[in-house]
């Protein structure tokens, strides 16, 4: 080679994370020759890699090609980097055999600016003039872990048709024959293409380089094609670094609260377990994890998720659209993909905040073939329980921790093992007195094999086990123990099936065995007067058969339409009353009661629900989506607080609860400008909710065997419009969400004692009609990023007193008319700051400090008002938390 | 639920959370008429009470509701009639009408050409209280560690036949106050405060395997009060209830005690036991207690905390008797007349009127149980 000829001339040398710049007068340095370039075009260059003995040319071309920049060499070696052209030379490198590769079911991962040169040529020439169309599939990995890529879009270029890969990370198109540039693109990894001659059916695999700084997902919740692409108008992926670079709370990076910075998504107050999806009740939302419901996802009365961020990989929430192969709630489904274990490498990291501290480790089991993660985290906070003034709070005790393992495993080529268990735990004590404590307990196996390129499947096994206990063991004569113990064990088996370009099938089906015990009181001492008590155990089976096919119309208009049959059965043993039905279910009210045996089946509820789903590409910049979904929730959270209590009850639908329903019709634009730079995205809903629960004033909610006496049956309408912008590029990124919505419930009994407020429409507890917040991430420089939150939303709805009067020396405050009136709207802004100490890979422990802010301005937003008799008149009073700043700061070592 | 302040313990510790007063603009308010009755199987003169629910925001005089027609009727075909002796107070007659339990009573309101009935309650056999107890407890005042005393008053029940699950306590407190101005008469010096309780004091014993109520506290009394100076008596009353009653009283409650915490109950209206028969969409408020009764009385007649009530009260000053002081008997008073020199009159004066007499505050007759009571 021309310029090769002394050492002088090649670069030897290794690099982790360097800004292109400090990288280019390095290689400058070593090899003598000078590098142009315009450094607004590299500023998003990291490089990382290890070179011997290469030619400057190679490096710089391998570095700069993924950012779609072209690299040319000048007479005496130099390098010039150019965009949008390349600097044609009357002598081609590229020559001959090395650039016409003959490809056929092979893999290929080599260095990506190689391989974006080459042509692949899959079949004949001479099959060119063949009829039909040819298909074109593969799998997208991460280069690095070897992890698939879910979600990853592949896009024919000049056909303007794309489709995206499925959880395996598998893809499959269809094209006439022909020559073609195929881009592949995915949220936290380098967009790289390939250029196919297309002559027939073959598979490109990819390795797709993962972006070294998540500086670029910072706010990016999911990549442009998919976001095009995809049918649902209210799916939002968040990635995990998205999550930890926004301010927190405590320090904690939480998918809960981040999850509630989304349009469309509220919750009733700060430090409140749960969330509200398009006015949907806070137990409607499924959380899955290792694929298997969680039961409580909150830890410390709910101001941190129970979900350790550390073991995330990224976090989908489907509030509208949901896939048929989804069900079982009626708001939302949260699905938490889990980080696989580095298959070549070990690594972990290791942080500590002011209320707990973490650890990962992870690595290969067989290098490439298998590979493990184990997290853990737990809190120390009870120190700061010491410090407080009052006795009876130092005598208090409050504690959580967990723990995940995961491992994945290859089984010969085509199958994929995972086992996860997780594990956790959370106590709290009152002055010595009543213990509370909570369990999460789930276990998975999942499968996954793929029969044929085309024919992918997954089986699932899980069971997941919550459990909560509340005991007191202060007076020796009542010593006892109350537990609630939910169990579902859950089979699924699904079939994906890539019929040709952009048409696919998948049919599944799964059952979930719940065993609910909804209480039981055991003694506790010898001397304890307490009665052993069990309610009966609710025993059912839930199934769900599904069937989604989705379809390619010409380039712009893909549908998908899914159906999935649920079926609830009741089991027995079980003894059910009946009641009168002219009057409210009362005790007074029964006239007879049944007995059911074990395995009979004492009620069967079953239901198809409809999903269709149409997306319509007005543009290569626009995109319509238009939304049906139908859903059905057989298991209820029995709770009338304001907020999720730890000690709610889980209910499965029975004789008399029926299941509840939602309807949904969602339709949005998303807009991308300006090249990706900036999108828009506009959705509006309308939700109909059937056979909500209520409950009547002051109901008994624990250790109530005939609990329908407390349940007033309820409905609910909401609709809304959510508006997100969001810029893309530059150092300071920001997104901007607001979003307008109403929520209204209204009891629908005919009998005066099971109406709330007249049977009119009242609005629930977490409506709030405008909701708005803007968050900005500024990269100051390799070393320093800042975040902030600006978060504004109308004050929720609370219910004031009609009157009062006076009772046996006991004034007694009479309430009526549910949420007629408003709390102050809340304000709140967060500033974060991460500070990466050292960068360089090659030093063992890399550390990087957050410091946030929470709360800048110390504004008493108000979470609640209440009421107490005073001087012969009812005085109100206001409850505000976080109503000051608070600054956290936590450290974490990744190594 | 015990973990409300344990949760505002814990925003405490991470931010603070902060509890200010407001004035709610409310638009709807409502008067409604509100019962409050009680039948027993004890012989004496039973007393429903009449009036209207309050409004809100001002400090108003009770309205008693008059004119009524109040009746009660059991299952055996009896009715009896009360008679209005006061503003919307009636009463029964007690030779007529004693409750017998394990029949079922009804209320019957006749006001303002409005029918209202009760529901239909069954008198449960009161069961006897076993002991009334109490104690010197230290309690920590702050964080420094600095402990005062105070009497913790607690009970226990037993019903060897088991035929209640829900009970409620109302007790009365009676003690001797004594002004610390020996120079006063005996009358104007020692008194007899009386208060009855103000709290909601129920238990259940369904989830027991016996009727075993066991140590509960009644009242915790510290040094704010005169109570625990000299002689002390609580008379308490315990109530056989039914469960819808204990239903109330626990809503009552809930309702009462929400302090704007994460898990207090949403707000509802907790209905009484008392219908509107004429309107059924009007509301009625209140509750027609029907209970079997037990009563005891606790005597502690040691002097137990200190309390410093009076020194704070009663600023005491000596000025020449004058009649025609300032503000005599408008912001002072004499206390007593002295006569340090022949013909030279003072007067200690005070600057509060129930310290130059206590039956400004308080009773001057000696309850006729007392002495006997002490004496045991």
């Amino acid at each position: 080679m021309l310029h090769s000829q002394t050492g002088a001339r090649t670069f030897t040398g290794r690099c982790t994370d360097q800004p292109f710049e400090t990288f280019a007068a390095a290689v400058e340095r070593a090899t003598g020759i000078r590098i142009f370039f315009i450094p607004a075009w590299t500023e998003d260059i990291r490089v990382s890699g290890q070179w011997e003995d290469a030619l400057p040319l190679d490096v710089i071309q391998s570095v700069t090609a993924p950012f779609g920049l072209f690299c040319a060499e000048d007479g005496e070696g130099n390098l010039i980097i150019t965009r949008h052209y390349t600097i044609r030379q009357s002598f081609l490198r590229e020559a001959g055999d090395t650039a016409v590769m003959m490809m056929s079911d092979t893999v290929r991962t080599t260095m990506q600016s190689m391989l974006e040169s080459e042509v692949i040529t899959l079949g004949n020439q001479a099959d060119l003039s063949l009829e039909g169309r040819v298909m074109l599939s593969g799998f997208i990995t991460n280069s690095a872990t070897g992890e698939p890529i879910a979600g990853a879009s592949v896009q024919i270029r000049e056909l303007g048709t794309g489709v995206m890969t499925n959880q395996e990370g598998y893809y499959l198109i269809t094209a006439p024959r022909g020559s073609y540039r195929v881009d592949y693109r995915s949220l936290g990894s380098h967009d790289t293409y390939r250029n196919v001659n297309l002559y027939s059916g073959g598979r490109v695999n990819i390795a797709m380089d993962e972006r070294i700084i998540p500086i670029r997902e910072a706010i990016v919740t999911a990549s442009r094609r998919e976001k095009l692409d995809r049918l649902e108008s209210g799916m939002t992926r968040m990635n995990i670094m998205t999550i930890r670079l926004s301010p927190s709370s405590m320090g904690e990076a939480d998918i809960i609260k981040s999850v509630l910075l989304t349009p469309g998504v509220q919750s009733v107050g700060e430090g409140s377990a749960g969330f509200n999806v398009r006015g949907g009740s806070a137990d409607q939302n499924l959380i899955l994890l290792y694929g298997a419901p969680m039961y409580n996802s909150s830890h410390f009365f709910g101001f941190f998720s129970a979900v350790n961020s550390e073991i995330i990989s990224d976090v989908s929430l489907y509030k509208g659209g949901i896939p048929a192969q989804y069900g079982g709630r009626v708001s939302s489904i949260m699905e938490i993909t889990e980080k696989d274990g580095n298959r070549k490498e070990f690594a972990g990291n290791a942080g500590i905040s002011m209320l707990a501290a973490h650890i990962t480790l992870e690595g290969p089991l067989k290098k490439d073939h298998s590979s493990f993660l184990v997290a853990a985290r737990g809190t120390y906070s009870n120190w700061v329980l010491d410090l407080l003034p009052d006795a009876s709070v130092r005598n208090s005790r409050a504690g959580f921790h967990d723990i995940n393992g995961h491992l994945v495993t290859d089984i010969g080529r085509n199958t994929l093992l995972e086992l996860s268990a997780y594990y956790s735990h959370d106590d709290f004590k009152f002055n010595y007195d009543t213990l509370y404590a909570y369990d999460n307990v789930i276990a998975a196996a999942r499968l996954r094999h793929s029969f044929s390129p085309s024919l992918l499947a997954i089986f699932s096994f899980s069971n997941s086990h919550y459990r909560y206990n509340v005991s007191n063991t202060r007076i020796a004569e009542y010593a006892s123990a109350m537990e609630h113990v939910v169990n579902t064990t859950t089979a699924r088996g699904g079939f994906t099936w890539y019929l040709h370009s952009g048409h696919e099938m998948k049919v599944g089906g799964e059952a979930n065995l719940h065993l609910i015990d909804p209480g039981t009181i055991t003694p506790l001492s010898p001397l304890s007067v307490a009665k052993p008590r069990t309610l009966e155990r609710e025993t059912g089976i839930e199934s769900a058969l599904y069937a989604d096919y989705k379809a390619d119309f010409g380039s712009r208009l893909t549908a998908r339409a899914g159906v999935r049959f649920s079926s609830l059965m009741v089991l027995g043993p079980s003894t059910v009353y009946l009641y009168n039905p002219l009057f409210s279910k009362e005790q007074n009210t029964i006239i007879d009661s049944v007995k059911h045996g074990a395995g009979s089946v004492i009620r069967t509820y079953a239901a198809p629900e409809i999903r269709l789903s149409i997306n319509y590409l007005l543009s290569g910049e626009a995109s319509l989506k238009v939304n049906y979904n139908r859903t059905c929730q057989y298991l209820h959270l029995m709770t009338n607080t304001t907020a999720i209590s730890p000690t709610d009850t889980w209910k499965m639908s029975d004789y008399h609860t029926r299941p509840q329903k939602g309807d949904q019709v969602a339709a949005g634009f998303f807009f991308d400008l300006s090249d990706n730079d900036y999108e828009l995205s506009v959705d509006g809903y309308y939700k109909w909710l059937h056979d909500l629960i209520d409950y009547k004033g002051g109901a008994r909610l624990t250790m109530n065997k005939m609990i329908e006496q407390d349940i007033i049956p309820a409905e609910g309408r909401s609709y809304g419009i959510e508006i997100m912008f969001r810029k893309n590029r530059g150092k300071l990124k920001s997104t901007l969400n607001y979003t307008w919505s109403n929520v209204r419930l209204r009891s629908t009994s005919q009998l005066p004692t099971e109406v709330i407020n007249d049977g009119d429409f009242y609005p629930a507890a977490y409506d709030r009609p405008h909701d708005f917040s803007l968050q900005f991430n500024w990269l100051y420089s390799r070393r320093l990023n800042m975040s902030m939150n600006l978060v504004y939303s109308t004050g929720r709805p609370v219910t004031y007193p009609v009157t009062w009067y006076d009772h046996d020396g006991i004034p007694v405050i009479y309430y009526s008319d549910r949420n007629q009136y408003r709390l102050p709207d809340y304000f709140r802004w967060d500033v974060s700051m991460n500070i990466y100490s050292n960068l360089k890979a090659s030093r063992l422990f890399r550390p990087s400090w957050n410091i946030s802010l929470y709360n800048v301005t110390g504004r008493e937003n108000i979470y609640s008002a209440f009421f107490r008799i005073e001087n012969g008149k009812v005085q109100g009073y206001t409850l505000s938390i976080f109503g000051r700043t608070i600054p956290t700061v936590s450290y974490r070592i990744d190594f | 639920m015990k973990i409300i302040p344990l949760i505002s313990a814990t925003l405490c510790l991470m931010a603070v959370s902060c509890i200010s007063p407001f004035t709610p603009e409310i638009e709807t308010q409502g008067s409604y008429l509100t019962v409050n009755g009680l039948i027993s199987d004890a012989n004496r003169r039973y007393e429903i009470r009449l009036s209207l629910s309050r409004p809100l925001d001002e400090t108003a005089a009770v309205v008693p509701a008059t004119n009524a027609l109040v009746s009660v009727t059991d299952d055996h075909g009896n009715n009896w009639t009360f008679t209005e002796e006061e503003r919307g107070v009636y009463l029964s007659d007690s030779t007529l009408f004693t409750g017998i339990p394990g029949y079922v009573y009804t209320l019957r309101i006749e006001h303002d050409g409005r029918q209202y009935e009760s529901d239909p309650c069954m008198l449960r056999p009161g069961s006897d209280i076993d002991t009334i107890e109490w104690e010197i407890q230290e309690r920590e005042v702050d964080a420094s560690g600095k402990t005062e005393d105070v009497v913790r008053i607690s009970l226990s029940s037993y019903d060897p036949e088991k035929d209640n699950s829900y009970f409620r306590w109302t007790f009365m407190e009676t003690w001797e106050v004594q002004l610390p101005f020996t120079m006063l008469s005996y009358e104007k010096r020692v008194c007899w405060s009386s208060e009855s309780s103000h709290s909601i004091l129920i238990a259940n014993t369904e989830a027991l395997s016996e009727d075993r109520v066991t140590d509960y506290t009644l009242a915790v009394i510290d040094n704010s009060t005169d109570r625990m100076q000299h002689r002390y008596s609580m008379l308490v009353n315990q109530y056989a209830i039914n469960f819808d009653e204990y239903e109330f009283w626990d809503n009552v409650k809930k309702v009462s005690e929400n302090t704007g915490g994460l898990y207090d109950v949403i707000p509802a209206a907790v209905p009484g036991n008392v219908r509107c028969t004429s309107d059924p969409d009007e509301r009625v408020l209140g509750y027609f207690s029907v209970s079997g009764v037990s009563t005891d009385r606790i005597f502690i007649k040691r002097p137990l905390i200190i309390s410093d009530t009076y020194a704070e009260i009663c600023a005491e000053d000596t000025i020449p008797a004058n009649p025609n002081y300032p503000g005599l008997g408008l912001y002072v008073w004499a206390i007593i007349e002295l006569e340090p020199f022949p013909g030279v009159f003072t007067w200690v004066i005070t600057s509060n009127i129930a310290c130059s007499d206590c039956s400004y505050f308080a009773s001057n007759v000696k309850p006729d149980y007392w002495d006997e009571g002490f004496r045991k």
